[in-house]
């Protein structure tokens, strides 16, 4: 591989793990492929060889590159094969799992919580208090898991792509048993 | 057809806990609330009849199985701490998630970050050389004591002073208002005496210790 292809393969890399947060201050997931094209200065089918160029590349590291959909933009992130620990505390781990099962447990047309319906059974089975909840709702939205629409919550790309579809409904099973 | 069913279903289930809940309660219900209830269930009498019986049997059991397994599932679950069901709930999240790979970069807010650039660095302000020395100095003092020597060393001064300058006005004006006040006390023992003729026949022979008030013609 020549020295370019190689330095390119590096600084992609190195942007598609780089932790920035959009100006609404929620953390974004990867790289808009708008972006890339405008910071690399190059043609689509060049950055569409150098992301299959990596995608080979960090297989072996146990890593994975995904190309998601969001508002309408092609975006680009590293994700990990396996299983492993995330940032979040244990707290923050559990309501996210109360949410998922809420949300998996709606219709398929309309994948959308309302706020009080989490709050009323974490807060009102006093498993937290509700500043406790609402901390870690804001948190949950900062760092990308969540998002607010008007009095529900709608998941964000985040808790898409590291809860694959099975294990977002063992959740949901999981979740009935343990939490009322 | 599954949503008129569901619909049905919360229909009479909310009805069915109203009036067994009226029951156990001895309480009365209203004439009017009782006639709406009786034209809920007219209007789903036409759905009803038309449904067929197993359909309405086969959905009884299924939601009579399903509060079955909620009941169960709460009297497994009565022994565990509610903190300890949560932490099992968020192990269970992490033994599933593959997380976003995150190498580099700030992890904290785009506002906190702002307000660091904004923070002024802080100035320290530093004595002069002069006034430390002085602080140094102020710490080096200490407390005189004030004995029998020193008193002796004062009145031996003022007799000195008083012996050197002999008229009175002269050694007046040399004391300063310790050594006068010191003079007054070695009066009032009877350490010194001072004497001044007088023409005023009543003073005459009147020792004081109020001397230096007094303003008296001299010989």
């Amino acid at each position: 591989m020549s020295d370019i292809i190689q330095e390119a393969l590096q600084e992609l890399f190195v942007a598609l793990t780089t932790r920035w947060r959009k100006e609404n201050g929620v953390l974004a997931i990867g790289v808009s492929r708008k972006q890339l094209l405008k910071a690399g200065s190059i043609e689509g089918a060049v950055l569409d060889d150098l992301l299959k160029k990596l995608k080979e590349n960090i297989v072996n590291l146990g890593l994975e590159l995904l190309e998601y959909i969001y508002d309408g933009e092609t975006w680009y992130a590293i994700r990990s094969t396996y299983v492993a620990p995330t940032d979040l505390k244990s707290e923050e781990e559990a309501v996210l799992a109360v949410i998922v099962a809420h949300i998996e447990s709606c219709a398929e047309s309309k994948k959308e919580t309302p706020i009080g319906t989490v709050k009323k059974k974490l807060v009102g089975g006093k498993y937290f208090s509700e500043y406790q909840f609402d901390r870690i709702l804001k948190n949950l939205e900062q760092s990308g898991y969540i998002e607010r629409k008007k009095n529900s919550l709608i998941y964000s790309p985040r808790t898409l792509i590291e809860l694959s579809q099975d294990a977002r409904k063992h959740i949901c099973e999981e979740s009935s048993r343990l939490i009322f | 057809m599954d949503i008129k069913i569901n619909s049905i279903e919360e229909i009479l289930v909310e009805l069915f806990f109203k009036f067994r809940d009226a029951c156990q309660k001895r309480e009365y219900l209203g004439i009017d609330e009782r006639e709406k209830d009786r034209k809920k269930l007219n209007e789903l009498y036409d759905t009803l009849q038309t449904m067929h019986q197993k359909i309405l049997d086969s959905k009884c059991y299924l939601e009579l199985g399903k509060i079955q397994q909620e009941q169960t599932n709460r009297f497994l679950a009565d022994d565990i701490h509610p903190q300890q069901r949560i932490d099992m709930l968020a192990y269970i999240l992490r033994s599933l998630i593959h997380p976003v790979l995150f190498v580099h970069g700030k992890t904290s807010l785009l506002s906190s970050g702002l307000k660091e650039k904004g923070d002024v660095p802080s100035i320290e302000v530093l004595p002069l050389e002069r006034q430390a020395k002085e602080l140094e100095e102020d710490q080096q003092c200490q407390t005189a004591g004030f004995g029998v020597e020193e008193m002796t060393k004062l009145t031996e001064g003022i007799k000195r002073l008083v012996e050197q300058y002999k008229a009175f006005p002269r050694w007046q004006k040399k004391m300063d208002l310790h050594q006068a006040e010191l003079l007054s006390q070695m009066i009032a023992n009877g350490e010194m005496e001072i004497v001044f003729p007088t023409k005023k026949k009543e003073l005459s022979g009147i020792n004081t210790s109020i001397i230096l008030k007094e303003n008296l013609c001299q010989t």
